[in-house]
């Protein structure tokens, strides 16, 4: 059954990994990661050290007044910027290559500026969150796809790669860019998602399991998941109304024991959505080079919980392959959660914790309850066991990269 | 071995991680709670532009002999942000004065926008060191305003519950007379007012020496209040006093006002009991 279900994965990413649109996201994500992990570790290195409420200052009640910090913060946050414009760039010049338009610097310019227009909005906020990959490939997609058209259309022997009519295709692209940019409709979408999660349905077992599988899906196809689901759990109203009674009566009965916080943000990310900390483990012992960098590089920032760098790396984005182990671990890990707290082994987590801590520790810091970590072993052993026969796979790959 | 290298360090990462961030969970979870369960419920007072912390002595001396006697500690907020601290709350004083002033106590909006968030370091402070959530405020003259200010811009309902605003002789429109020309801090205040707390009683008093002003503040200034407050906070009571002692800088002298605070901050209502104030015109919007 098990070797089945590889099996078909297996096939399934080799079909993808043979059409050219695909070929071209992943080309571009590998080529990006050497800017995105500068991003990445500075973005980790304010976390961590320089925001007033950084993990390690607040830990050992340090005072630190960091010069520039603002500055730091906007120099990160272009950075991220950046790294879609990269992104962009060389995912329109490898597309363009497979659709055999060869001139092709100027739509490579327009779609590099066109997801600056697309993404910066008012105050230097990225105006879609970052992480809608797939609203940007898709963007970049048809404007590549566009010029494809509008090349084979308007082209005549020796036109000049600038001449006026592929200036104006240009304008029209960043022009659309600008006006989706302008309807972003990414606050409206954000406050319903918000709302939604607010929802009791999501402290039962079928809201669990189901946001154990769909908060994966939508983190592998590159769909931008509301905050509280990621990192502010914290703020969800069942877990407010826990943490109430708690503060007034310790020995109180908890309205909602099981909820997003307790269980899945304690339980199915580690090191980010899908336990995907034990990837970076896996890929210290890769026979590739390559692949063994990429465990070591993404190490810290996934234990940190940031583990964009293996989704560029990997990458994780679009690859069948990935998908599979990923919704596997977060479903097992939501189960075992819910389960050792519904039988009361171990005590749900409820309490306060330090922003920015590894979600490994989570389910202890959050009850002080330290069978909570035995349950966490157990999750990150079978994540592993999970994990280990895809990633054996991509290592047969790049083999001959050793 | 490399490998194993890593992986140890990975691990002793998560032991003092796991170690310290345990001592921090006790620790804000321990003050959480104090906190939440504390009864303390000061007063807390901040006087107008010039003035000092010894504004209100005359007011509290006052206030403290005609009933129970309520500690008091005064709080300067220097222009480092560093706290001077005088008085003592008293142990089982569970409504105690706390007067809060500013080193640079000058006039003009860009002042009072640092006033408002030097007011906000005092608050930490404050709750840091006496834990306490539910609070009650009196603002005299520019005081209302760094309130408002730090109402929409500082304050945290998941931090704080503010219960009552008094404002005396607050100037909302600065000295502008006319509504029809609002200020550029009446714009920002009433762009923000979003922010305002939905459960805050906001009671705005003026004082009237001519029908006009209160020889400093015109009227219509302090009336103005109700572009910011009203609709948004849970009630809004505009009341004017008049007489003797209802120039400016004697609002906080002034007998009907004692009455007033003694009325909606200092006694507590027994249920479905309306306090209505005495012996003083009032216009309730």
């Amino acid at each position: 059954m098990i070797n089945k279900i590889i099996e078909r994965t297996v096939k399934w990413d080799q079909v993808v990994l043979k059409l050219p649109v695909f070929n071209a996201i992943f080309t571009a994500m590998q080529q990006t990661l050497p800017l995105l992990t500068i991003s990445v570790y500075l973005q980790l290195i304010i976390n961590l050290f320089l925001k007033p409420d950084a993990f390690f200052i607040r830990l050992f009640h340090l005072s630190i007044k960091v010069p520039m910090l603002m500055q730091l913060q906007d120099l990160s946050l272009l950075l991220d910027l950046l790294v879609l414009m990269l992104f962009s760039a060389i995912y329109t010049g490898t597309y363009l290559s497979s659709r055999h338009v060869f001139q092709t610097t100027l739509p490579v310019i327009t779609n590099f500026l066109g997801t600056f227009f697309l993404l910066l909005g008012k105050d230097k906020l990225l105006s879609y969150d970052s992480t809608q990959y797939l609203l940007l490939v898709i963007i970049v997609t048809l404007s590549s796809e566009s010029f494809v058209y509008y090349h084979k259309k308007v082209s005549r022997p020796n036109v000049q790669p600038f001449a006026m009519r592929f200036l104006l295709w240009a304008g029209i692209i960043l022009i659309v860019n600008i006006g989706l940019q302008m309807v972003s409709p990414s606050t409206f979408i954000y406050q319903a998602m918000s709302s939604l999660t607010a929802n009791v349905f999501w402290t039962s077992f079928l809201g669990l399991l189901l946001i154990s599988c769909l908060i994966p899906l939508f983190f592998w196809l590159g769909i931008s998941i509301p905050r509280e689901l990621v990192t502010d759990q914290i703020n969800i109203p069942a877990v407010v109304k826990n943490l109430d009674v708690v503060i007034k009566n310790k020995n109180g009965s908890l309205p909602y024991p099981t909820n997003l916080y307790s269980v899945y943000h304690a339980f199915s990310q580690f090191g980010g959505i899908g336990n995907t900390v034990v990837l970076s483990f896996l890929l210290l012992f890769s026979v590739s080079k390559k692949r063994q960098n990429l465990g070591l590089l993404s190490l810290v920032p996934s234990l940190f919980n940031q583990n964009q760098l293996l989704y560029f790396g990997l990458p994780i984005f679009l690859r069948p392959l990935m998908l599979v182990p990923m919704l596997a671990t977060s479903v097992v890990g939501t189960l075992i959660g819910y389960t050792a707290i519904m039988t009361h082994l171990i005590k749900p987590a409820t309490l306060v914790t330090p922003s920015g801590m590894p979600n490994l520790l989570l389910a202890f810091l959050g009850s002080n309850d330290g069978w909570s970590l035995l349950v966490v072993a157990i999750i990150f052993g079978l994540s592993v066991i999970i994990y280990m026969p895809f990633i054996k796979i991509q290592n047969s790959e790049t083999i001959y990269e050793k | 071995m490399k490998n194993k290298i890593i992986i140890v360090l990975s691990l002793l990462l998560m032991i003092v991680s796991g170690y310290f961030g345990r001592e921090w969970v006790i620790k804000t979870n321990n003050t959480q709670a104090k906190i939440q369960n504390s009864h303390l419920k000061p007063i807390i007072f901040i006087p107008g532009s010039s003035a000092t912390i010894d504004r209100f002595d005359s007011l509290i001396s006052t206030l403290n002999s005609k009933g129970t006697k309520h500690s008091v500690l005064k709080v300067q907020v220097n222009s480092d942000g560093h706290l001077t601290y005088s008085g003592r709350i008293r142990a089982n004083d569970q409504q105690p004065f706390i007067i809060i002033g500013f080193q640079n106590n000058n006039d003009g909006y860009s002042n009072i926008k640092k006033q408002y968030n030097w007011l906000n370091i005092a608050m930490n402070s404050l709750q840091a060191r006496y834990h306490f959530r539910n609070f009650q405020a009196i603002g005299h003259s520019n005081g209302g305003l760094i309130w408002t200010g730090y109402l929409e811009n500082d304050y945290s309902e998941d931090q704080f519950h503010m219960s009552v605003l008094m404002t005396l002789g607050t100037p909302y429109n600065f000295s502008e007379a006319s509504q029809t020309r609002p200020t550029v801090m009446l714009k920002d205040y009433m762009e923000s007012k979003n922010n305002l707390p939905n459960s805050l009683s906001v009671y705005s008093v003026a004082g009237t020496e001519d029908y006009t002003d209160d020889g400093v503040v015109p009227v219509q200034s302090v009336t103005a209040g109700k572009y910011i407050f009203q609709n948004q906070v849970k009630t809004y009571t505009q009341i004017t006093v008049s007489g003797s002692d209802a120039e400016h800088s004697s609002l906080p002298e002034n007998s009907e006002v004692i009455t007033l605070i003694q009325e909606y901050l200092l006694s507590v209502p027994k249920s479905g009991e309306k306090i209505v104030p005495k012996k003083i015109t009032s216009d309730i919007n």
